[in-house]
């Protein structure tokens, strides 16, 4: 009898849970059902669901807008401003972590500071100072903005704190400067930090939308997201042409997210120190 | 001069002393071990030759050039860490090129070097390997051959042993011994363990509370410890103390006390004066001898209770009670007595050691003192 | 005094003729284990924290100090010279009713409310059916996971565009949904009424995941053997939910708390796609979606009143600042388990 209610309790979990996976991922579906849809089935009652495979709208989104260019553009700001993430974020969390310096708590009181500051605050000011050093309009005006981020340089600091000492004091007898040791043992040995911020990086970056959508005038350095916002509002009847640029855009972080899932779960979780 | 040379050196950590005004020599080619419970300020004392502790006064000369100065990396040489410090994301290989890429050798060299002192410590089939898959003793030789490779002035070595377990202990022992005396290399070596100390070092240096207490060969330290903490300190099991008093004979010396009143050579350049002097008789377990037919040089002690008798296979340890004081007694495994039989002891008076009570110095070696007297 | 600990460490005979006279000299701390010139040391650390600083002094610090100071200007492009001051009219305007300031934390306040409700009620529920258990493994817990996770890493723009079809009043999912219940249809987007409502389902179904992490993070830290005492007493299960999970995960509930606050008074890219950002800065019908945060930026970007955007944004971050600090307090006080 037990048995029975165990099994009762367990396969409502089940349609629990497939009821909760539904929810989370029809939209999804959905989008793709409608990419592929063909014309006839998109403006119907009730609305179709299954997926007909025709490939024109995908042609004609493709062609309708430089889309090739917008990747590429944001392909560059992701991975430049990944790479300025985790240089800034390397140096000063070890230097946070294991070198004495004056004004060094200075550094660390500005630097808690900074998480205090809401970027919707600085919004105005930073458009201001960007078309003052002329980066409006420019892939480095959004880049430069993001590449130096608290979380990563605290994350840093709390993994290269956790290094055994020896193993500075080895490289220090084999004449290893702390450049060398930087970056070819610590940065190393702190690879959880490197892909968690890597993984967050891309993550916001290829989502950014309200500051480029400030900062960018023209087609030629316009990152896809606001590309697709423009797209949207470009017609309202290109529903199928929409939702085919919709999927396309966020593929890749869907691609990234499918082979890196565990560590995009635990980056997110650990930047709230809730690990 | 060549070798290492430890002059007058002292360090502090607040206010106390770490190391406190010590002096050491380690001449070319020896196997000089620094010896001391936990806390006495020996690895302070190493960490301050390989230059990651500041001297506070005092110097630290190398081959005869002053490096009190001078950075880690300056200093030419070598460390193995306790927890044997490898890098972890490199093979093996690369933990030990690493640091022969930073004195820029050029890269055949290094293959060649890094070839050479792995088969040096029989590690050749492992270099492709990384440390997390390497055993306690496998990690322990690449840490060995990493510092060989360096071909340093001295090897600085930080307890090296104590993560592994007793078996691989006793043949890396004797191991590193065999490497040190074929390489011809200079080494300082840290350990609490005695073993090590007696069975490694040519040269022994006992450390007590940031002072040196003895400076010595291992049998010298063993047979004519300069203090009780040091005849207590190495030797196992611990040497037995008998707290009483010496007595001046016409020529010769009677100890009294615990029970015991026996008479001692006239060994001794003993105390000034005639007055009966508060000591203590140390007499270490293989030096006392149990049953009625002792040797020549032995003297009775008299009837001690065996209160346990432990086998340890190869000996015998008899713990025995005579009046208040206990003694530990090393026989032949072929020994055999019930708990609580009565036993004949007698004692080697050769082999005994004195010391003084109010100072714990030997009245034997009173004129080597402790470096800060 | 830099310059002379250079020349100490470089000759260590003074170094013991000045301890003698001024006293034991001790090593900056146990941990340093480098004994370089002090000044080439400071000098090297700041270098190294240097490139951030000056990202985040361009980026950050000056514009916090910034936007302060262009509050109190009729601020334009060519500078605060070119600039009318402007006192505080900027921020006496702000309190005036038609201004929309206020109805714009009005919405912000029924926007957050809602979310962090929701995202307490509704994380904490999926976390709970999501949980893990040592001794009866769930196939495929896994997956299920992730399918309620993903919609946090996608960007907001691309999926909000995916839910304006999905609230379109004739043909979208929504109404066809209701439609099969038997409810009336809703006008979604355009109602004002229900385009708030659509914006916090779409951000729940975005957003969720990121409390259900965390939270499934928090259950796996309650120690077994606590929750098995509690069964073997056979407490029953809201009891056990009430008494030992609850307390468990105070802190962490502490964290889904503050961070749902913030970005939920941040939210912008949806707010702005789904409710026809494009036709004008977003806002929705009658500003029935103008957050404080798509207030700011009509003011500015498209309105081009930067001094008075900046005054907003003024409000904004005190206001922000102001609910972190009592929730941390008010944390600190009902939080267990630290």
């Amino acid at each position: 009898m037990q048995g029975l209610a165990r099994r009762l309790k367990e396969g409502g979990r089940y349609a629990l849970l497939i009821a909760v996976a539904a929810c989370f991922g029809f939209p999804l579906y959905w989008a793709v059902v409608l990419s592929v849809a063909r014309r006839s089935q998109v403006f119907t009652l009730p609305p179709h669901l299954l997926p007909a495979f025709d490939l024109h709208p995908f042609e004609r989104m493709l062609s309708a807008q430089p889309w090739g260019l917008y990747f590429l553009n944001t392909v560059v700001i992701t991975s430049v401003t990944i790479i300025l993430v985790l240089v800034t974020g390397a140096l000063a969390g070890y230097a946070l972590a294991l070198r004495e310096f004056r004004g060094r708590e200075v550094v660390f009181g500005l630097l808690l500071a900074a998480l205090l500051v809401p970027a919707e605050a600085t919004l105005i000011p930073d458009y201001v100072i960007a078309a003052r050093l002329h980066l409006l309009n420019t892939l480095p005006g959004q880049i430069l903005p993001f590449g130096a981020n608290v979380f990563a340089i605290f994350l840093f600091r709390q993994f290269f704190k956790t290094l055994p000492p020896s193993l500075w004091e080895v490289s220090q007898l084999d004449r290893v400067g702390w450049w060398r040791y930087l970056w070819r043992v610590a940065v190393p040995m702190a690879k959880p930090a490197v892909v968690t911020v890597s993984l967050l990086t891309f993550a916001t970056q290829w989502s950014a939308f309200q500051w480029p959508l400030i900062i960018t005038q023209g087609p030629a350095v316009r990152p896809v997201e606001v590309g697709l916002s423009f797209f949207q509002g470009f017609d309202g009847t290109h529903w199928r042409e929409v939702a085919g640029a919709a999927i396309f855009t966020m593929l890749p972080i869907i691609v990234v997210f499918i082979f890196a899932q565990r560590y995009f779960i635990e980056a997110v979780a650990g930047q709230t120190g809730e690990k | 001069m060549s070798g290492l040379m430890v002059d007058g050196v002292t360090k502090a950590f607040g206010t106390k002393a770490a190391v406190d005004d010590v002096s050491l020599e380690v001449h070319d080619g020896e196997f000089a071990v620094l010896l001391g419970p936990s806390g006495c300020g020996k690895t302070t004392l190493l960490r301050l030759v390989a230059g990651f502790e500041r001297v506070d006064r005092g110097r630290i000369l190398l081959d005869g050039k002053d490096v009190t100065a001078s950075r880690p990396g300056e200093r030419d040489v070598a460390m193995v860490f306790q927890g044997y410090a490898l890098y972890p994301h490199m093979t093996v290989f690369d933990n030990i090129a690493f640091g022969l890429r930073s004195i820029g050798l050029p890269k055949r060299e290094i293959a060649e070097r890094v070839e050479r002192v792995a088969t040096t410590v029989e590690i050749e089939g492992l270099l492709g390997r990384r440390p997390g898959t390497l055993s306690g003793g496998q990690r322990q030789r690449v840490a060995l051959a990493r510092a060989i490779s360096r071909e340093p002035k001295v090897f600085l070595m930080d307890e090296p042993l104590s993560n592994l377990d007793t078996q691989l202990r006793a043949s890396m022992r004797m191991e590193i011994k065999h490497l040190q005396s074929e390489l011809g290399v200079t080494v300082l070596y840290v350990t609490h363990d005695q073993v090590e100390a007696m069975t490694m070092g040519t040269k022994v240096a006992v450390l007590c509370d940031g002072r040196l207490a003895q400076v010595g060969p291992p049998e010298e330290v063993y047979d004519r410890s300069a203090t009780e903490f040091v005849a207590r300190f190495v030797g196992a099991p611990p040497i037995n103390l008998l707290r009483g008093t010496l007595h001046r004979e016409a020529s010769s010396w009677r100890f009294e006390g615990s029970g015991v009143r026996i008479v001692l050579p006239a060994r001794w350049a003993g105390p000034a004066g005639d007055e009966p002097r508060a000591v203590s008789l140390g007499v270490r377990a293989e030096d006392l001898y149990l049953g009625l037919e002792h040797p020549a040089t032995f003297v009775p002690l008299g009837v001690c209770c065996a209160e346990a008798i432990e086998p340890m296979g190869h000996e015998t340890v008899v713990h025995l009670s005579l009046g208040t004081s206990l003694l530990a007694a090393r026989v032949r495994n072929t020994w055999r007595a019930a708990p609580g039989a009565q036993v004949p002891v007698a004692i080697d008076v050769e082999k005994t050691q004195l010391f003084e009570a109010d100072t714990g110095w030997a009245v034997s070696v009173k004129d080597f003192q402790p470096s800060s007297a | 005094m830099t310059a002379v600990d250079f020349e100490i460490q470089r000759t260590p005979s003074e170094v013991a003729a000045r301890d003698e006279t001024g006293g034991s000299r001790r090593s900056r701390g146990p941990r340093r284990s480098h004994r370089g010139p002090w000044l080439r040391d400071s000098l090297a650390g700041i270098g190294l924290v240097l490139p951030a600083l000056a990202i985040l002094g361009v980026f950050t610090y000056l514009p916090a100090l910034l936007v302060l100071a262009m509050s109190f200007f009729h601020w334009n492009l060519a500078g605060f010279g070119k600039s009318q001051f402007a006192g505080v009219a900027q921020y006496k305007a702000l309190l005036n009713p038609y201004s929309g300031f206020l109805q714009s934390l009005t919405v912000t306040a029924y926007y957050v409310g809602v979310m962090l409700a929701a995202t307490l009620v509704l994380g904490l529920g999926l976390a709970w059916l999501l949980r893990g258990s040592i001794t009866r493994r769930t196939r495929g817990l896994g997956f299920f996971r992730a399918v309620v996770f993903l919609p946090y890493v996608t960007p907001a723009v691309a999926t909000s565009v995916v839910w304006v079809f999905i609230f379109n009043p004739q043909f979208g999912l929504a109404n066809a949904l209701l439609r099969a219940l038997g409810l009336p249809a809703i006008g979604w987007l355009e109602s004002s009424t229900w385009a708030l409502p659509a914006v916090m389902i779409n951000n729940l179904w975005k957003q969720l995941g990121f409390a259900v992490v965390l939270f499934l993070a928090g259950l796996s830290r309650i120690p077994s053997d606590v929750m098995e005492a509690a069964e073997l007493d056979r407490a029953s299960p809201s009891r056990i939910f009430r008494r030992i999970v609850l307390p468990y995960l105070s802190p962490v509930t502490l964290v889904v708390v503050i961070i749902t606050t913030i970005t939920a008074m941040q939210t912008f890219g949806s707010i702005y796609t789904l409710t026809g950002g494009q036709f004008g800065g977003g806002g929705g019908p009658i500003n029935s979606t103008t957050t404080t945060a798509i207030y700011l930026y009509k003011s500015a970007f498209v309105d081009f009143h930067y001094g008075y955007g900046a005054a907003v944004a003024v409000v904004m971050f005190v206001l922000l600042l102001i609910l972190t600090l009592v929730q941390r307090k008010l944390g600190e006080r009902y939080t267990f388990y630290r």
